[in-house]
């Protein structure tokens, strides 16, 4: 139990927010998936760094498709299993777009902003 | 407030669907959990502890499902409320849009209002008699135009009456107008003469004091009026002494001998007052005053549908009379449309 702990310590919280866009990175990457897919890119591509409980992507996709960002539609995952597979939309490109470059951008201002206060 | 607003999301949820929605959510869930499971166990792990391994990776699947359920809810609110402030601002925006939009609206109202007043008045509201559905109006058909509705001319009336085997009874009224004078205000009251069979054929009873006899229908007869309810209250305060006593009608006495039921209504412009209406021996050979309307009760046992048979209903006149003035070769029966309507209202 002590050791689970001090493993998971070591993980990042997905930081608010993110879980949108690494949704829809995966999407417009991937193609069609289901949660399960998408939650293992997400787990495979953070190589374990990232935290996250899988039921969250569920809630993710339920947001993205309120804003019309994916579509649903329901299909047979590999085992033959009744899945509901996403997929992104036009608008959802768009969205993607509009949000890498404002992470980026963040990204940049945070990460200069360290730098600078690290060289005083 | 919240409270009610919940309690209407989870109805309108019922409406649109939303327990498929909870289903699939299940389903979905059900699935990656299945996934992971099995990813645990082909790793070597014992299928109890895949499980639970399975679900804390997952997370609290009954929180999620609360959560995914609020925000299909809040969502469905949410597009409602954006609606709805859409379509008023649409609505401020184009005036003139707005402005023809509501006229229509109010026009579609009023007209629907006012059709459905009138099919209620004419055809769904029941006459205020007894057995209404016995009741029958009837009309002479000129030369054999079927829409034509003629009124019978007072001889016809009286052939018809006397010859008939469908009916119980046959009366008729016509309008009329008198001046009332005496106390108050000298007043015109647009009034109706009856044959004195008509209070009885039509069962309706008096409010006060009585309704015509036979011999007041006579031409020798005493002048006798029965007036309406509005007009006893309106007039004479109500006053149960005005029975027996007179009033100035075209400046004559006649006197009052009861008062109409407060719902009595005849089809037509009068209502305020009616007296017996009188045949001389000449009227009742004329057939070409046509300005009688004409009630009659079905007898017991006779269908409307045979009554309307002339053969059974109207025989020929064997009195040898000019051809334009027999009584016509078909007669048109039908059901009265809104006897008790009308402008009696107006006294």
């Amino acid at each position: 139990m002590s050791k689970g702990r001090s493993a998971e310590a070591q993980k990042s919280e997905v930081l608010q927010g993110t879980l949108d866009l690494m949704v829809l990175k995966v999407l417009d990457a991937l193609g069609p998936q289901h949660g399960y897919g998408i939650a293992r890119r997400i787990e495979q591509v953070s190589e374990h760094v990232l935290q996250l409980n899988e039921g969250t992507v569920y809630t993710s996709l339920l947001r993205l498709q309120q804003r019309k960002w994916i579509a649903s539609e329901w299909g047979a995952s590999e085992n033959n299993r009744k899945a509901k597979y996403y997929s992104i939309t036009k608008s959802g490109r768009k969205q993607l777009a509009r949000e890498t470059e404002n992470w980026e951008r963040i990204a940049g201002v945070i990460g200069r902003l360290l730098r600078l206060e690290g060289q005083e | 407030m919240a409270h009610y607003l919940r309690a209407l999301v989870a109805r309108l949820r019922g409406l649109f669907g939303d327990r498929r929605a909870d289903r699939e959510f299940d389903d979905e869930i059900e699935t990656h959990l299945r996934l992971l499971t099995e990813r645990y166990v082909r790793q070597g792990i014992t299928e109890d502890e895949a499980i639970r391994a399975a679900r804390r990776q997952f997370g609290n699947v009954t929180l999620l499902k609360e959560v995914n359920r609020e925000m299909r809810g809040i969502r469905f609110i949410e597009t409602l409320f954006q609606d709805l402030r859409y379509g008023v601002w649409m609505l401020a925006k184009n005036r003139v849009f707005t402005f023809v939009a509501i006229l229509t609206l109010a026009f579609g109202i009023g007209a629907n209002t006012a059709i459905f007043s009138l099919v209620e008045a004419v055809l769904l509201r029941p006459l205020p008699f007894p057995e209404p559905d016995r009741l029958v109006m009837i009309w002479e058909d000129d030369l054999g135009k079927s829409s034509f509705r003629g009124n019978p001319a007072p001889g016809n009336y009286s052939d018809l009456k006397a010859q008939n085997q469908v009916f119980g009874d046959v009366a008729a009224f016509s309008g009329t107008s008198m001046n009332l004078t005496g106390d108050g205000e000298p007043e015109k009251i647009n009034a109706q003469a009856v044959t004195t069979n008509l209070f009885p054929l039509l069962r309706s009873k008096p409010a006060l004091g009585r309704t015509f006899l036979e011999e007041e229908g006579r031409p020798e007869a005493g002048k006798v009026v029965l007036i309406s309810y509005g007009l006893w209250h309106r007039r004479f305060g109500g006053d149960p002494d005005l029975i027996g006593k007179e009033i100035l009608l075209n400046d004559q006495k006649f006197t009052v001998v009861g008062v109409a039921a407060a719902d009595f209504q005849l089809l037509g412009k009068g209502g305020g007052l009616w007296i017996p209406a009188t045949f001389s021996q000449s009227d009742l050979t004329d057939r070409g005053s046509h300005y009688l309307t004409v009630i009659a009760r079905l007898k017991a046992g006779v269908t409307l549908r045979q009554a309307l048979l002339p053969a059974t209903s109207l025989p020929l006149p064997a009195r040898a009379v000019p051809p334009a003035l027999l009584w016509p070769s078909s007669v048109r029966v039908s059901r009265p449309p809104a006897l008790s309507q009308g402008a009696a209202r107006r006294i």
